[in-house]
């Protein structure tokens, strides 16, 4: 009996391919083993979550119950402010107690790294002293109000671990490698390194934050083959062998399909299970950060609230306005964080240079005096140019430097922060307008710098924050033809530069008695208009309401749009409505106005000041969408534009007739 | 980034401060400012590669402000052109002494003004 060379490559292949699913599965399993291990660090956090009070003893018990299940444990440890205090095993490893992590040589880096980042961080293999390797892995762990409480640490036998995950038999073959931090292959640590220089498959498995390639060989083809070649005539036997077992083979395969599909099942269902606990831990990680951000202005506000006399209230009055417009800020970020797709859109206003800087320094002009920074600015634009309109998205322009005004105030480290806006020339002329940002703190170095403009990403700081104020700053500067760079200052400290194209204003409005007499145009317009104003949200509605009365001839209200229906008729020149309305929203009102042949103008306001809502407002007939909060100046600039574009002629001309 | 030459003007006359902005035509950041105390401070913050200084700021100022602004650690290094409308006030020597590097006496046209810093900015290796 001969066997051809085709029949030879097709089993090599087919030997390849059995080694190849049999790393699979081996990883696969050694994965499931390695998540599992590492969730008693979790237990440990719970101990402290649940029983902030606990004992050694109840320390013992769980970690009695743990351990006994995972024989490759060495230690489980609690390290309040990173202070080995609890251990298992204290026979063992009683000379860990004690040890401060965040100042002990070797494990200080990614002790720091792991409370800074708020992730689990592990480190290995190290060598033991007993002999062998060990993994450790360090979860942070932070009280309820944020603060770091200290670790949970995981000590771990590898080569237990591994003799316990992986056949002696696929040992044999199989080498295990780490993948050092920037992705290159690292030192092979269990098996034959020469696995990974000869033919080979491979498959990666994580341990927590850390990588390992698993390699298998596949050298054994050519002696197997052999074997089978020498041995034809033994096939024949087996042929026989098997056609005699045929029909319990075909059962014994029918079962081991479905095994292997219910595993593979499993095994889905739990990787979607881990998926989801960790998004879940990124979630609560996110909302307690932007909590956090959230109470510090509204803590503000509540204290100015208690002022008891009313200059003292008047004093506050700016103050609360800066805190509810910081709250706004931060809502706003964390909606573009929550659904990226939503692009701010580009609107371009009017600005003074000098004026703008102003606004930026009372914008920050909390967060220097708590955190007692010194700060200063200057205006080095050349002095011809206070007396000319510039154009940009101020919003933009101002989020972006408060941004980077406030991040050096909090994470600098430094003593002063100052900022410079002068102008920038391109080769043959071109204008940019450019805010230099310096501090004399610690500066940004190594990986941070390349991640800080990444979103979320907090560097090594231990302030509070949520990470994406750099990211939103560039982002959004990009977007209007700028940019934000970074570098280190000659001096220490950092140094950002935040650049907009310079764009001078189209129509130049001298500031003489033109000036006053548009204003005038304009008041005595809006004191001819009967307005109709439709907003469910009982404060806003009494807000809105003292506002116009102020400025229009009438103000009626209705609480939300089913009622703005039964109420509405035509006297009215013009309609504010609300976006978000139960029983009828703003752009069902707006729809259904203009079906109704309503030609006078609608106003909406909304809240979301992203997104589509100011479309799908536009679109249903609404003339004009102002951001909520309603201000005096933004109304009045909606009316003044809409008078311009002829929208109150015929409103004019009725009152006129 | 690194390659954008930073020039301060001390100059508090408007037109003049338009006749800089107007005259260069290279890639560069230029910060005004319009006197000496605020210049001081510039300095610090910007480290400039050019420094430019009007003789004829209001307040009867001399050459010792080249000095003064000259002291600082951060504008050691930068070329330093010093403008004035007066022969008097400018003598060469002094002024050279004083810290300027190169002197310019008003009215001094564009091309004067873009020779003398490109052939600076030329010369230095910073820029390239």
């Amino acid at each position: 009996m001969s066997i051809r060379f085709s029949d030879l490559e097709r089993h090599q292949d087919a030997v390849a391919s059995q080694v190849e699913s049999a790393l699979l599965k081996t990883t696969t399993e050694v994965q499931r083993a390695i998540d599992e291990v590492l969730v008693l660090t979790d237990v440990l956090s719970s101990l402290v979550y649940i029983k902030p009070d606990f004992t050694e003893s109840d320390f013992n018990r769980v970690t009695e119950i743990y351990g006994s299940k995972h024989p490759a444990v060495l230690s489980l440890q609690l390290a309040p402010n990173g202070v080995v205090t609890y251990v298992s095993n204290p026979e063992a490893n009683r000379s860990a107690i004690g040890h401060d992590l965040l100042s002990g040589e070797s494990s200080s880096t990614s002790a720091r790294l792991a409370r800074d980042t708020h992730t689990k961080i592990s480190v290995g293999p190290v060598p033991l002293i007993q002999g062998g390797q060990a993994m450790i892995t360090r979860d942070p762990i932070f009280s309820e109000n944020g603060e770091f409480w200290g670790f949970a640490t995981i000590l771990i036998d590898l080569n237990t671990f591994v003799k316990q995950h992986v056949s002696e038999v696929e040992l044999a073959s199989i080498a295990i490698r780490s993948v050092s931090e920037d992705g290159k292959p690292g030192e092979v640590f269990i098996g034959n390194p020469d696995v990974f220089k000869n033919d080979h498959v491979e498959y990666p498995v994580n341990f927590g934050d850390r990588r390992w390639i698993f390699g298998a060989t596949d050298t054994l083809i050519p002696e197997v083959s052999n074997f089978i070649i020498s041995s034809g005539f033994l096939a024949l036997v087996a042929l026989i062998c098997a056609f005699v077992f045929a029909s319990s083979y075909k059962l014994i395969t029918s079962r081991t399909i479905l095994e292997e599909t219910v595993d593979l099942r499993t095994q889905s269902l739990q990787d979607a299970l881990e998926e989801l606990s960790s998004q879940n831990r990124k979630r609560n990680q996110l909302l307690g950060m932007v909590a956090h951000e959230l109470r510090t202005p509204l803590s503000a506000i509540g204290m100015m609230c208690d002022q008891h006399n009313d200059q003292e209230w008047r004093n506050a009055r700016q103050q609360v306005a800066r805190n509810v417009r910081d709250i706004i800020y931060t809502l706003d970020d964390m909606r573009l964080l929550v659904n990226p797709n939503l692009v701010r859109p580009i609107r371009f206003e009017q600005f003074n240079i000098t004026l703008f800087n102003e606004a930026i320094a009372t914008s920050v002009a909390s967060i220097v005096a708590a955190t007692g920074m010194s700060y200063k600015q200057f205006d080095a634009t050349p002095a011809a140019m206070n007396d000319l309109l510039l154009e940009t998205d101020i919003y933009r322009t101002r989020v972006a430097l408060t941004n980077v005004i406030r991040n050096a105030c909090l994470h600098s480290q430094g003593s002063f922060v100052s900022m410079v806006s002068r102008v920038h020339l391109e080769q043959g002329g071109g204008l940019y307008l450019d805010w230099l940002i310096a501090d004399d703190g610690v500066g940004i170095a190594g990986d941070n710098l390349e991640r800080m403009f990444e979103p979320g990403e907090r560097g090594d700081t231990r302030a509070d924050g949520t990470g994406l104020g750099l990211y939103i700053s560039k982002t959004w500067i990009e977007e209007i033809g700028g940019a934000v760079e970074y570098r280190l200052r000659k001096t220490g400290g950092s140094e950002f530069l935040v650049r907009i194209p310079l764009t001078f204003a189209s129509s130049i409005e001298p500031k003489s008695s033109g000036d006053d007499s548009s204003a005038d145009r304009a008041n005595a317009l809006l004191s001819k208009l009967n307005v109709l104003m439709v907003e469910d949200e009982a404060v806003l509605r009494m807000l809105g309401q003292k506002l116009l009365e102020k400025i229009v001839n009438t103000v009626e209200i209705a609480e939300d749009g089913q009622v703005a229906l039964t109420r509405f008729n035509t006297s009215y020149d013009l309609v504010l409505t609300d976006y978000f309305m139960p029983n009828i929203t703003g752009v069902e009102l707006a729809r259904e106005l203009r079906n109704q042949g309503y030609k006078g103008v609608i106003i909406g306001v909304t809240a979301a000041t992203m997104g589509d809502q100011k479309n799908e407002m536009l679109t249903a007939g609404v003339d004009y969408v102002i951001s909520k909060p309603l201000t005096r100046k933004a109304f009045t600039e909606a009316i003044v534009g809409l008078a311009a574009q002829g929208r109150f002629d015929s409103c004019d001309e009725a009152l006129h007739g | 980034m690194n390659t954008e030459p930073e020039i301060i003007v001390v100059v508090d006359d408007p037109q003049y401060q338009q006749f800089f902005l107007d005259s260069l035509q290279m890639r560069c950041n230029i910060s005004f400012c319009a006197s000496v105390s605020v210049a001081s401070d510039l300095i610090d913050l910007i480290h400039p590669d050019i420094l430019i200084v009007d003789l004829d700021l209001t307040g009867d100022i001399g050459l010792s402000v080249i000095a003064e602004l000259r002291h600082n650690s951060a504008s050691k290094e930068a070329f330093c052109i010093v403008v004035s409308s007066s022969t008097e006030k400018l003598d060469y020597t002094n002024a050279i002494a004083a810290g300027a590097n190169t002197l310019l006496i008003k009215p001094f046209s564009e091309d004067q003004l873009t020779s003398v810093i490109e052939s600076y900015i030329s010369q230095t290796s910073n820029f390239k």
